[in-house]
């Protein structure tokens, strides 16, 4: 791949899947850190169909392997660290309320929403059926929905 | 609104919020034409390589005649999985061990724990003691030993200890679980790889008396390799305190020796308050620290520096108070001479 082409897939997809690891619970530094291993990793393909799809799948894998690690040597009070809250009332309710949804929960409708990814493309990067996709958003939808009351 | 379609636009808003770092942190650089002056300074960055290299060569030849002949009794070479380059001789320097320990026992006064301290013939490299700020739940220090292992210098090894209770204690399901570390001291291990920093084996220690957590990690770093140093490891605070009875007297050999004669039957009360040391050597204005350490309980007293004063026929003496500061107990007196600390056991009794 030319160095053009390298330069629009990072200014696509590179805000893409921050937003997406942070909307996964990830701190920013995390998501920093394992978009860059993403990243590095992808120089290492011959060819990457869907580079967001891809990039979102590698970053996440490498991301909750290093919490993993961070959870062992981490003092707690760091993992605790999150998104700062904007000032004011609209605060991020429903990206805090994510992080009770499980984690499949949340790779799908991250998927969907965040990297804007179809229904095909989401299950097909997932490694799940598109049915599964499909009832999962919808599992999902209806919880937030619930438990934010709007 | 169906509810897929109130996620979406909802989640959009808010993720639309999170700032994205700015693209010169994570752009590609544009390239540009070499100028001359970097031309030149690469031409030269090439000479100063080879002469590097050729010299480098040489000296590993060297260094590698008599690993050939030298008996295996050099300690063990951790194995490097990935890592071609040949061991290298390596003699632990005598001082290591006093080193690290005077460096650790200057910052126990800032941990609210007793530290385990690695003995250097499982490390056999020089390693570096720090404080950990605000360390999780207990919020108080942790204590990271850091070094680079001999065989392998591009493999750190680094062991954070800190409070029981510290960080997160829980074994991942592909954990090793209950590797006795010595009797009653089972650890953990996790095969973390390479790239995310290396295998973990943490435990909790309370042999000591305080519950301690310990981890040890490195990015090279094998079970083996790990569990060897785990077992090396022990609590800083020296047996001066056995079997429920205070053992007074000289702890170091440096307050064997004659090096510095602590003037004192090992026993502190109200008629005996003081301490007098005499250092070989010593010069009236030198200075030393002294931490005073509870050996039968929790206690730490640091005391302002104190500086030699002339004593019997002229020759100087630190005055330690220690009865005053004290209460009753068994007592380790620590004296921080530059590298050097000295230790001494007393007993403080009441009236």
């Amino acid at each position: 791949m030319d160095r053009s082409a390298w330069q629009r897939i990072y200014e696509d997809a590179y805000p893409r899947v921050y937003r997406a690891l942070v909307a996964m619970g990830a701190r920013p530094d995390e998501a920093e850190d394992a978009l860059h291993d993403a990243f590095e990793r992808a120089l290492r393909e011959v060819r990457i169909e869907r580079p967001a799809g891809w990039l979102f799948v590698t970053a996440l894998r490498r991301w909750r392997r290093a919490r993993i690690r961070a959870r062992l040597f981490r003092p707690l009070d760091l993992l605790r660290g999150r998104v700062a809250d904007p000032p004011g009332e609209d605060r991020m309710m429903l990206l805090e309320e994510m992080q009770r949804l499980s984690e499949r929960q949340r790779q799908v409708i991250v998927a969907r929403y965040v990297l804007g990814l179809s229904q095909e493309e989401t299950a097909a990067q997932l490694g799940i059926a598109r049915g599964t996709v499909a009832a999962t958003t919808s599992q999902a939808a209806a919880t937030l929905r619930r438990r934010l009351g709007s | 609104m169906n509810d897929e379609r109130w996620l979406e636009e909802r989640l959009r808003r808010e993720i639309a919020a999170v700032t994205v770092p700015p693209p010169e942190r994570w752009l590609p650089r544009p390239e540009r034409a070499p100028s001359i002056g970097r031309v030149l300074a690469s031409g030269a960055l090439v000479v100063i390589l080879a002469l590097t290299l050729g010299v480098g060569l040489r000296s590993m030849r060297e260094d590698r005649a008599p690993v050939a002949t030298a008996p295996a009794a050099t300690g063990p070479s951790p194995s490097a999985p990935g890592s071609a380059a040949p061991a290298r001789s390596y003699r632990p320097d005598p001082l290591s061990r006093v080193g690290l320990e005077a460096d650790v026992r200057r910052l126990l006064a800032d941990l609210r724990f007793r530290p385990l301290i690695p003995d250097p013939a499982a490390i056999q490299a020089p390693a570096r003691p720090s404080l950990r700020a605000n360390c999780g739940l207990a919020q108080s220090d942790c204590l990271d030993i850091l070094w680079d292992a001999p065989a392998t210098p591009t493999s750190r090894v680094l062991i954070l200890q800190g409070p029981a209770g510290c960080c997160l204690d829980a074994a991942r399901p592909n954990a090793v679980r209950d590797i006795e570390i010595r009797p009653g001291v089972t650890a953990q291990f996790d095969p973390v790889q390479p790239q995310f920093g290396g295998p973990i084996l943490w435990w909790v220690e309370s042999s000591s008396g305080d519950a301690v957590y310990v981890a040890i990690s490195s990015p090279l770093g094998t079970r083996d390799e790990l569990v060897r140093i785990a077992r090396s490891m022990r609590s800083l605070v020296p047996p001066g305190f056995r079997d429920g009875r205070c053992h007074t007297g000289p702890v170091t050999q440096s307050a064997r020796n004659g090096d510095y004669v602590f003037q004192t039957t090992g026993i502190i009360d109200d008629r005996n308050e003081f301490v007098f040391v005499v250092k070989r050597g010593a010069q009236v204005g030198d200075q030393v620290a002294v931490s005073i350490t509870r050996l039968d309980d929790r206690g730490r007293i640091l005391l302002p520096p104190l500086t030699a004063e002339p004593r019997d026929a002229g020759r100087p003496a630190f005055k330690l108070p220690i009865y005053k500061p004290t209460g009753e107990g068994c007592w380790q007196v620590d004296l921080i001479d530059g590298p050097n600390v000295v230790s001494y056991v007393v007993e403080v009794r009441e009236p």
